[in-house]
């Protein structure tokens, strides 16, 4: 498979879609950084792709580097064993706050675990028309919890429900036995 | 409030008949339910002290919570204790369940640093994971402490 043509076929329906290509990591697989405003594009390219066919999102990974939020894709097709991961990075508009990212669900349905659980975890919302609400929904985390636990700035809760996030070896911060 | 009233010899018999039934319920939250799967099998056999497994939280004595508690799951723990009926006991088994383990609060955001914050716990079991004679031997000190026996102990000042 031919990685420069990929991209050169890329840069044709997308103009400026795609920053650059590299080796990911020390593996032999091809990452593809792009532009984050084009990832719903770009996604749907690389499905409809004839020579690709990039049908299966296998994974979908959020990092936090040094205050930039990287989101990486893990494609893989399951009619021609191509794979491909792409990545792409947002900067929240104020430190501990959400920011909107474009959403991939409609077109690798797979993803949407994976997007709500990187919205729970990294305040990143995943939407499919950037005018949606700002709203995170809970169903990993208990309900009422406050922050986003994965990013480096988050602060571990001293309380939460009545229930002390600390250990003292006192018993006096535990509950009588009813013996 | 707990009423209570006192009985001298037939006391002694109730608390023998109760120490050796205590049926349980155990709540597999962590990894040391498999370590108390295996107690329950055939090699290790709880099943010789009187304890039977139970899948009703009303039918049983003792609740064995077997490794971490997660905020989540917390709530769902005190409703199972609440709904057993008196007298009831709580084992914690394993590290996790005692105080947190390898998930204490400096590394976790997630789990309970210990059950006794959210339910009375009667013995722990320490471990990561306790051996299935570990929790055997939990068990035995349960039911001395059931009977009014002293049991070994170890407090930390
Ligand atoms: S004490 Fe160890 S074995 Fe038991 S639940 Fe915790 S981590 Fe798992």
């Amino acid at each position: 498979m031919d990685k420069n043509a990929l991209v050169s076929r890329l840069n044709k329906i997308i103009p400026g879609g795609v920053l650059e290509t590299r080796r990911f990591g020390r593996s032999e697989n091809t990452s593809i950084w792009i532009e984050a405003q084009a990832v719903q594009k770009i996604a749907m390219a690389l499905k409809m792709d004839t020579e690709m066919k990039l049908d299966w999102l296998e994974n979908l990974s959020v990092v936090e580097f040094e205050k930039v939020f990287i989101v990486t894709y893990f494609l893989r097709s399951l009619i021609t064993r191509h794979s491909l991961v792409i990545r792409a990075s947002a900067v929240p508009v104020s430190p501990g706050s959400e920011f909107l990212f474009p959403s991939v669900r409609n077109i690798w349905p797979m993803g949407l675990p994976m997007e709500e659980e990187a919205e729970e975890m990294f305040g990143i919302v995943f939407s499919l028309n950037n005018e949606t609400q700002f709203q995170v929904k809970v169903n990993r985390l208990p309900e009422n919890w406050k922050g986003f636990p994965l990013r480096k700035d988050y602060v571990f809760p001293s309380q939460f429900e009545d229930i002390t996030h600390s250990r003292s070896f006192n018993k006096s911060n535990q509950k009588k036995s009813s013996l | 409030m707990v009423e209570s009233f006192y009985l001298s010899t037939i006391g002694k018999v109730l608390k023998w008949a109760q120490s050796r039934s205590l049926w349980y319920i155990s709540t597999g939250t962590g990894c040391c339910a498999d370590e108390v799967l295996d107690a329950m099998g055939c090699r290790y056999d709880l099943e010789r002290f009187g304890c039977l497994p139970q899948v009703d939280p009303r039918q049983s004595d003792l609740l064995i919570v077997c490794g971490m508690v997660s905020y989540k799951a917390a709530p769902h723990l005190k409703r199972l204790y609440d709904e057993m009926l008196s007298p009831k006991y709580v084992l914690a088994v394993g590290a996790c369940a005692n105080c947190g383990g390898p998930f204490s609060p400096e590394f976790s955001y997630s789990v309970v640093p210990g059950v006794d914050q959210v339910i009375p716990v009667d013995v722990y079991v320490p471990g990561c994971p306790p051996r299935p004679e570990a929790i055997m031997n939990g068990l035995i000190a349960l039911q001395e402490k059931i009977c009014g026996q002293e049991c070994s102990r170890f407090e930390i000042e």
